[in-house]
């Protein structure tokens, strides 16, 4: 086969991929935006977004973290039973915490602890959330 | 002997190339994760982050048409040697181990250590190995193929996660 088919493969793939994420990153946004209008907070602030899953690895480490430090513009969106989500809630009284349950279907996407940073239109992803905090 | 070394410079390549995909498509995590080896200071994980990215390319590139044959073993023996004592001081420090250096590829993110360890050896292995020429076609053909991977991949990947959301817009 000829090499300029591959170059032409390759070439239609990352239009393909850029569309897709394109379409990705809105989706992303609305939900973290969703979750912003969940909480009454202005869309108009910049704002870090933590998706804490009690599963995945690192999470007490995180919760550490957010237990010592000040995270004024900081929303956390907990994935778990809602039985440990109330405990989390007296336990980080000081953090914005929100339920995943109350703004996304199927929060399984998330089985790392991702964090996002939204600064008006521009959205920016961090795998491993304990590097971020 | 030949064909083994082959298959080695050709996993490597691979290998280095998704390291270099993923690493390069969120330069903002690769610095983070940059940051939280305390190695540099952190004004200096951007350019560490662009250094390391640079570098995990060339050796992608050098594995397929392989060339340098001994400094590119070397150059991956140094690597990983350095990686592997940076996560291990992570662990004893912070008790972390995980790592994101294959990105979306997460059974290769499990136990860095052991599998730096392995990629050690597999370079000192192929060292010993015989390295004759190969065709430049092939190695361009090589890289093509190993983006079109990669590519159709991540595009997956991405509808997976969009088809999760999109209830939500």
């Amino acid at each position: 086969m000829n090499i300029g088919i591959f170059v032409i493969i390759v070439l239609v793939l990352i239009i393909c991929l850029a569309l897709v994420s394109n379409k990705l990153k809105v989706a992303e946004k609305a939900v973290l935006l969703k979750c912003l209008s969940r909480l009454d907070l202005s869309k108009d602030v910049s704002y870090s977004f933590i998706f804490l899953n009690y599963k995945a690895q690192d999470v007490q480490s995180i919760e550490d973290k957010l237990m010592n430090g000040d995270f004024e513009n900081t929303v956390v969106i907990f994935i778990g039973p809602l039985w440990l989500y109330k405990t989390k809630q007296k336990k980080l009284d000081h953090i914005k915490l929100i339920h995943a349950s109350s703004i996304m279907k199927d929060p399984s996407i998330y089985k790392t602890n991702a964090a996002y940073v939204l600064n008006g239109n521009k959205i920016k992803f961090v795998e491993n959330a304990n590097y971020y905090v | 002997m030949e064909v083994t070394s082959a298959v080695i410079d050709y996993f490597f390549s691979f290998l280095f190339f998704v390291s270099f995909y993923f690493k390069a498509r969120n330069m903002f995590n690769f610095s983070y994760e940059i940051k939280s080896y305390n190695v540099v200071p952190p004004s200096l994980a951007k350019l560490s982050a662009v250094a390391v990215v640079t570098l995990e390319f060339l050796l992608a590139i050098f594995y397929a048409c392989h060339v340098l044959n001994g400094y590119k073993e070397a150059a991956t023996i140094g690597l990983f040697l350095f990686f592997t004592i940076i996560t291990y001081r992570k662990k004893r420090e912070k008790g972390e181990e995980s790592c994101n250096c294959f990105g979306k590829v997460h059974f290769l993110n499990k136990n860095p250590i052991v599998r730096n360890l392995f990629f050690i050896i597999l370079s000192l292995i192929q060292i010993w190995l015989s390295n004759p020429e190969r065709n430049i076609n092939q190695s361009i053909y090589l890289l093509l193929g190993f983006s079109i991977l990669i590519l159709i991949f991540d595009i997956s990947d991405h509808l997976h996660k969009l088809k999760k959301l999109r209830p939500e817009i």
